[in-house]
């Protein structure tokens, strides 16, 4: 207790403003030492012909970086920048640099990291470029470009981007233990479950999966109930397709459309309209308590017997070293991890090394539904987009981007990262180009699968029903819960899910309208 | 009059004012704020708009909330006897020790895993219960248990064990001072009025440590409740609630549904039920604590 | 009870040895998760698969390289955010714990628990709102006589950590320094008005040169609570070039998805700067530890 019984007149209680100042100030440079703010002024454009391409495919760079060379010598007055960005942090520069038209913005990057660039009309419109000839091979350009992939990845019928290489799912298999057990990599889906009960008694794995929720999004057992859902749904392609008077009609890929199950890229042109396949979900069109899904759902149910125990916490990761130690015989991988398994392979002892190979998703053949062979749950790796600068500088970048989808370009890119060791995507999608014997024949388990058109997981891929989803299907698999009782929930999911997803994608459920993204 | 007043205190209120300044902005605000979104409907993108209680009733529907409040009940039970009991021996077994030397070397090497975030903590279990190369499973199987092997966190049955299991053998190092603070500080007159009494070891710790314990066990206990309610990091990055739900608690369901659904009304509804729930045993808590403590 | 040498034979002797027996066994069960991560973090993979309790031969120095060069960003950066974070703390608290303490002004009871109460409030709450706030405090781009300011937005920035950190981290931090500043004699303020002090010189040349052992133990509780924290820097930021080592190490564990030495060397290195913050500050810390828990 404090008595202040003399008041002197220096006796100032007030703190020196001058203190309160400086605390305030070293509070705000705090927050200047940490935030975003900067000061800067714009840079002068300069004048040389150049081009920037901006990648965050790191394993390309020896490859880049000497074709980069090449094609310097080839046109003495351009210069060529090749930048390896990183991954995080890459979708905000691309933003900020392209948006705001700086110079500093690259030509070419990969463009699936901004999406709806094209629309905004801040790309390149390709399509007149792939009909023009291409020096580098005498032909034109469409020739050396895969008409598949090209095709698939049109942006309202343009041609936007240049996809290089893709990436596809297939099995990969113990080619030692195999051989040890008398054993040959199977043709037909239940082929591949008696190879699996043989397996199993002798005493291994057979099929190593994770099964951890992100594994139901975005790994193994997503690919595996997207194969199959696509599979079983094929026939109900028609039913979503869009239709004269919507706005998404194009007569050109709809109009003359025929089911036939033996050709993998037959709907792949087809446009599906977004609307009418929430609408199908809704009016109870398509059912997931159908006797279709629940004949998909038990045999990925019979083909689950098979996996690792546990299989439901199990990571990526630890699945892949379930096979590394030979424990599993099989795993079910993307065309990337052939890279990872040879450098692994290497780095072991070399009394635990063994020999391997792949096989390719084999077909279902007993089915009361006489489903079609399952098809590919991949996509493009890297793609390449040219940004809308001057007519002069398109010109040039469509050049040099020629240039880098000559089949030569593609031999250096994959013999680079070879030697570089670094990993591939998968197989290249320029014909012509003669890769490592032992890696194109690895790669063929990949190649002419087609594209998934109608599978499910969740509804469209709204996280939340995704979730709900994967927790009713892990409960399947484990065996806890019936199926009848697992797609009965599964049906709750996906009705409750398409207010949501209406609400989130601004759709008016009127196939007819085109509804603008929601800012 | 007042005003008078006030301005004469204005050292001490200027003083006060850079802190009064972050804790409106960074604690009251938000907290007001998450008091008032739970009655409302707030999208992620969308503004919040007032709906009464109908995410509690959403709520009380939600079949996943309600499974992971079973799961919390059992990790709440498992983690109070974790913090409560095993330090407690620890340090009951620290306080008898003769060499005042011993007992602080121990002391102090007992509080090592402190050291290690616990977030690496957490990760260092994760690579234990690792099926394939996990300390775990070689260690039973090198004792000649491989039928015990599995896949600790993938397992239904032993996911939410497995996680129980994480940090065994439990001493925690804040647990440990506080009760062997608590220990030492108990007057000597007692301890030799016990010791001429002929109640000595477990007699001793029973009657005399345990009640005069009492006031840490609370902290405690009121420490671990909070901690537990509230924890989802580890869980996020151990099992992120599977397989299934085996391992969901709220808090991870409300982090889902705000950060990966978008749900941010209901989220703060869940985040408002959860205060609620601690609150009420804190306030228990602080009725049956008393500081001063009588001495029979 | 007499402090006596057990010798040899005698009945006490024997239960000492049980007891460091017993203390040992716990010991070496509560480290033998750190043993593993250090010896493991010098195998390559090929070693673990073959070899699983073998030492490593060849010990792989280079994956302690590896792993530095992964993770010094993120160790740098939650030094920086942690030092920074303490000093906002320590201002902060000082401040307003000898306010309270030695300084008497109208509501100065109430104002003192209103930020106690904020202990009560869980994260689960304001988790949410505080990231809304976060988000919103954003600028956009201002052109003064030819330079462009911002735009500014402090959501992904180390500001969104400190400044909430800061604002958290005083409410402990204002009661231990309040407890310690009542524990001073009167004396030596008076002493200090009348030769005509200033309040705020009072604080700064008499009050903070003595709270030097409490103040090191708020240090170390912050930066401890700042090293620790999980899930804010996870929401919070997403620019990997200034997130924190908790969330910097997960992603590292997820992306050397394939070799375990390099990750579990990322763990050791991850436990370097609180080693070094344990072995510096290890008796205030314990000290505050004991006297806090005592008044409880």
């Amino acid at each position: 207790m404090i008595m202040q019984t003399r008041k002197k007149k220096r006796n100032d209680p007030v703190p020196p403003l001058g203190r309160l100042f400086a605390l305030l100030t070293f509070l705000f440079i705090i927050v200047l030492v940490g935030g975003d703010g900067n000061l800067r002024a714009q840079s002068p454009a300069s004048g040389k012909a150049h081009i920037v391409l901006s990648t965050v495919s790191a394993n390309y760079r020896e490859g880049l970086m000497q074709l980069a060379q090449e094609y310097e010598r080839l046109h003495p007055g351009v210069s060529v920048t090749v930048q390896i960005q990183p991954v995080n942090g890459y979708e905000t520069w691309l933003r900020t640099q392209i948006e705001s038209k700086s110079d500093a913005a690259p030509d070419i990057y990969n463009i699936n990291y901004t999406n709806g660039y094209y629309e905004r009309g801040l790309l390149v419109n390709l399509t007149p470029f792939i009909s023009a000839q291409n020096p580098y091979t005498g032909k034109p350009w469409r020739d050396n470009l895969d008409a598949q992939f090209l095709e698939k990845y049109k942006s309202g019928g343009d041609v936007a981007t240049i996809p290089l290489d893709f990436i596809e799912v297939a099995f990969f298999y113990n080619k030692g233990l195999f051989a040890r057990l008398g054993l040959q990599p199977p043709h037909t889906w239940e082929e591949m479950l008696a190879t699996a009960q043989k397996v199993k008694a002798a005493g291994y794995i057979p099929f190593a999966v994770p099964g951890d929720t992100d594994s139901y999004w975005s790994g193994a057992v997503g690919w595996i109930f997207r194969f199959f859902t696509d599979a079983y749904m094929r026939d109900a392609v028609p039913q979503v397709m869009a239709r004269p008077g919507d706005w998404d009609y194009d007569p050109r890929k709809n109009a003359d459309f025929h089911l036939n199950g033996n050709d993998p890229y037959n709907d792949a042109t087809v446009v599906v309209n977004p609307e009418r396949l929430l609408l199908a979900v809704r009016d109870r069109q398509f059912r997931m308590d159908s006797p279709r899904f629940r004949e998909a759902y038990r045999k990925i149910a019979e083909f689950a017997q098979y996996w690792q125990p546990g299989f439901n916490g199990t990571s990526a990761n630890s699945a892949y070293q379930l096979f590394l130690t030979q424990k599993a015989a099989m795993m079910i991988n993307t065309s990337t991890t052939i890279a990872t398994l040879a450098r692994d392979m290497d780095d072991l002892y070399p009394q635990d090394r063994f020999d391997w190979d792949l096989f390719p998703i084999p077909p279902m053949t007993q089915s009361a539904f006489h489903i079609p062979p399952f098809r590919g749950v991949g996509g493009a790796g890297v793609v390449f987009g040219i940004v809308k600068k001057s007519d002069e500088q398109t010109q040039r970048t469509v050049d040099f981007l020629m240039y880098l989808t000559t089949p030569h370009a593609t031999q250096t890119l994959v013999a680079q990262a070879v030697r570089a060791r670094q990993p591939i995507n998968g197989p290249m999608l320029i014909p012509g180009a003669q890769l490592p014997e032992q890696m194109a024949r690895r790669f063929s388990a990949f190649e002419h699968r087609g594209f998934e058109k109608l599978s499910f997981r969740g509804l469209a891929d709204e996280q939340e029903s995704v979730w709900k989803w994967t927790v009713w299907a892990q409960r399947y698999l484990d065996g806890r819960i019936s199926v009848d009782d697992c797609l009965a929930h599964y049906q709750q999911v996906m009705e409750e899910a398409v207010p949501r997803v209406a609400r989130q994608m601004n759709y008016d459920l009127d196939p007819r309208t085109k509804d603008p993204p929601k800012p | 009059m007042i005003l008078a007043a006030l301005w004469r205190h204005r050292a001490s209120y200027l003083f006060l004012l850079p802190t009064f300044l972050f804790l409106a902005v960074f604690n009251y605000l938000p907290a007001l704020s998450g008091l008032y979104h739970a009655f409302t409907e707030w999208e992620t993108g969308g503004t919040a708009h007032w709906i009464g209680l109908d995410n509690f009733r959403q709520m009380a529907g939600d079949e996943f909330l309600r499974l992971s409040i079973v799961n919390q009940v059992i990790l709440l039970i498992a983690n109070l006897i974790k913090t409560l009991v095993v330090p407690l021996i620890v340090a009951e077994m620290l306080f008898h020790l003769r060499s005042k030397r011993l007992q602080y070397a121990l002391r102090t090497t007992l509080l090592i895993p402190m050291v290690v975030p616990g977030m690496v903590g957490v990760l260092l279990w994760g690579f234990i219960y690792d099926p394939n190369i996990g300390l775990l499973n070689n260690a039973l199987t090198a004792l000649g248990l491989k039928g015990l092997t599995r896949a600790w966190l993938g397992d239904w049955h032993t996911a939410l064990p497995a996680v129980i299991g994480v940090g065994f053998p439990w001493i925690s190092g804040l647990a440990l001072l506080i009760y062997l603070a608590g220990l030492i500080a108990i007057p000597q007159d007692v301890l030799d009025s016990c010791a001429v009494d002929g109640a000595s070891g477990w007699k001793r710790i029973w009657n005399v440590d345990l009640p005069l314990l009492r006031g840490q066990m609370r902290l405690l206990a009121a420490l671990t409740i909070i901690g537990t309610l509230q924890d989802f990091g580890s869980l996020l990055v151990l099992t992120g609630g599977g397989p299934g739900l085996a391992t969901h608690v709220p808090a991870l369901h409300m982090y889902y549904e705000a950060f990966r659904f978008g749900h941010y009304g209901y989220a703060s509804a869940i985040g408002f039920v959860l205060f609620l729930t601690i609150l009420a045993f804190t306030v228990a808590n602080m009725r049956f604590a008393r500081s001063a403590v009588e001495l029979g | 009870m007499a402090v006596r040498r057990g010798e040899g034979k005698t009945q006490r002797s024997v239960g000492q040895t049980a007891l460091i027996g017993g203390l040992l066994v716990l010991l070496a069960l509560a480290l033998m998760p750190f043993g593993m991560m250090l010896v493991m973090s010098l195998k390559s993979n090929a070693q673990i698969f073959a070899h699983f309790w073998e030492l490593p031969s060849p010990p792989r120095w280079d994956f302690y390289g590896q792993a530095w060069s992964a993770l010094n960003g993120y160790i740098s950066n939650t030094l920086l955010i942690a030092f920074l974070t303490v000093l906002g703390v320590l201002v902060l608290s000082s401040m307003a714990g000898y306010t309270f303490a030695r300084h008497r002004f109208p509501g100065r009871e109430a104002l003192y628990y209103l930020i106690l109460a904020l202990m009560m409030i869980p994260g689960v709450l304001t988790l949410i709102p505080t990231f809304a706030l976060v988000k919103a405090i954003a600028i956009p781009e201002v052109h003064i006589g030819g330079i462009i300011f911002g735009p500014f937005a402090l959501l992904n920035t180390r500001g969104a950590l400190i400044l909430p950190y800061i604002s958290g981290g005083q409410i402990l931090g204002i009661l231990l320094c309040r407890g310690f500043f009542q524990g001073l004699p009167e004396e030596m303020f008076e002493a200090a008005r009348l030769d005509g002090a200033g309040e705020f010189d009072i604080y700064r040349r008499i009050a903070l040169p003595l709270s030097k052992p409490i103040l090191a133990a708020v240090a170390i509780t912050t930066a401890l609570g700042v090293y620790n924290d999980y899930i804010w820097p996870l929401v919070a930021v997403t620019d990997n070039s200034i997130q924190t080592f908790t969330v910097g190490v997960t992603k590292f564990a997820g992306e050397y998805n394939l070799d375990y030495g390099p990750t579990l060397a990322g763990y050791a290195l991850g436990s370097l700067p609180l080693l070094l913050l344990f072995a510096l500050g290890m008796r205030p810390f314990i000290q505050g530890i004991t006297a806090g828990s005592i008044k409880a």
